[in-house]
């Protein structure tokens, strides 16, 4: 058995690990309420986007679009979204896991990336040579900016013809305990992605100008509020793994705490009843 | 009579209030909404939104999007929106002075010219406010 003093000092270590995932999981929860917050915020003005998007998918001029055109005959394209840090739980594997899936797929044979993140980043230069751009230090809130010059890249290759089709993989927020890593198709757009029911399409408008410029202009910006809002999810994903994984964290140091407690008490305990063995046996010995 | 305004970013609710009037920059000249107008939908240009509150005048700036009026409530979509108090004159003055330059360097990209008089105009309406 180990001797008192090793034990005693173990678990003095744990307990700081202890203290350190739970800061990591205050933390996590608080960064997670502000993603929630920012997807609420993006809500409106999405949801808005969509809607005026259903009452112009009917204009005229609507089907010589190109993001609605079928791409070019090139292999795929896809932005996958991960995090800059680790210690989130399986967070960046699902996602490195799925986009290599996604690389051996049909649609992704030959296909070029763009990371986001600096783990897929890692990852996917290692393993494959398909990165073609990535994006380091992303923080930890989405930015607008960051979605917005992703969103002007990957349109640039799919009109010019490099990329057939665009894919973002990232990780659907579900819940805090819940997240899911996921592919879709980004364009072309397709009447799908358009005709969400949850939205409802907008009245008849007075418009200016033309239907056709109008559409012409929202179609790259959907774009760009697609591209955001997979990063809200992305992040928002990020805080709920990494708080799971430090409150499971958190919890497992509370039970080998409670184990070596036992173990310390049992040792000591052992200790006291060898040394009253000693004085008993001594104490008969003078008697004897 | 009054008109509901609420000027949506893809991050921040930046205004909601009651309104008697309002102008937007629209991409084919100011445009005017008072109330009963028409369901209406417009491209905004880079410029000043004002709008009168409580019989007071107030201007945010509002850098490309959307109007849309619909029974007396006017969504203006933005790329972003600002309010003059938010910005730093000197700074903005400073964005015109290096886009300047650039413009004065760049001769052969059309492309390039044509994207950076967008941003020297969305710096000169931000020094403008800033200023006013």
């Amino acid at each position: 058995m180990a001797s008192l003093k090793e034990i005693r000092r173990r678990i003095g270590s744990v307990k700081n690990t202890q203290q350190v995932t739970k800061a990591m999981k205050m933390v996590a929860a608080a960064k997670l309420r502000r993603a929630q917050a920012a997807a609420e915020n993006s809500r409106e003005y999405s949801a808005k986007l969509t809607g005026i998007l259903r009452s112009l998918s009917g204009a005229p001029g609507a089907d010589s679009q190109p993001f609605l055109q079928p791409g070019a005959d090139a292999p795929a394209h896809a932005i996958v979204v991960g995090s800059d840090r680790g210690l989130c739980g399986g967070y960046n594997t699902s996602i490195v896991k799925l986009g290599e899936r996604w690389l051996k797929s049909e649609d992704g044979q030959g296909a070029k990336i763009t990371t986001v993140g600096r783990r897929p980043t890692d990852h996917f230069t290692r393993h494959t040579d398909a990165v073609d751009a990535s994006h380091l230090d992303v923080g930890a809130a989405a930015n607008i900016e960051l979605a917005r010059k992703v969103a002007a890249d990957v349109s640039r290759r799919f009109l010019a013809g490099e990329a057939g089709t665009v894919h973002i993989i990232y990780t659907q927020f579900r819940s805090a305990i819940s997240q899911e890593a996921v592919a879709v198709q980004l364009l072309p757009l397709t009447t799908q992605s358009v005709d969400d029911e949850t939205v409802e399409a907008g009245p008849d408008y007075v418009f200016e100008p033309d239907p056709g410029s109008i559409l012409g202009s929202l179609l790259p910006r959907y774009v760009e509020t697609k591209i955001y809002h997979a990063m809200l999810e992305a992040i928002a994903s990020e805080h709920g793994a990494r708080m799971t994984a430090m409150d499971s964290a958190t919890r497992n140091a509370s039970d080998m705490i409670d184990r070596l407690t036992l173990e310390m008490n049992r040792a000591r305990q052992a200790g006291i009843t060898t040394e009253l063995m000693e004085i008993v046996s001594g104490a008969e010995a003078l008697n004897g | 009579m009054a008109l509901r305004l609420r000027v949506v970013t893809p991050t921040r609710l930046a205004v909601d209030t009651e309104v008697t009037e309002l102008t937007a920059p629209g991409s084919e000249g100011q445009m005017g909404v008072l109330p009963s107008h028409v369901t209406f939908l417009g491209q905004l240009d880079v410029g000043l939104l004002r709008y009168t509150e409580g019989g007071t005048s107030k201007q945010v700036i509002v850098h490309g999007g959307y109007a849309e009026v619909i029974d007396d409530v006017v969504t203006i979509l933005a790329d972003h929106a600002e309010f003059p108090e938010e910005i730093d004159g000197a700074a903005a003055k400073a964005d015109i002075e290096r886009i300047n330059g650039e413009l004065a360097e760049e001769r052969e990209d059309t492309n390039r010219v044509s994207e950076l008089l967008g941003e020297l105009k969305k710096a000169q309406t931000r020094a403008d406010a800033a200023s006013a």
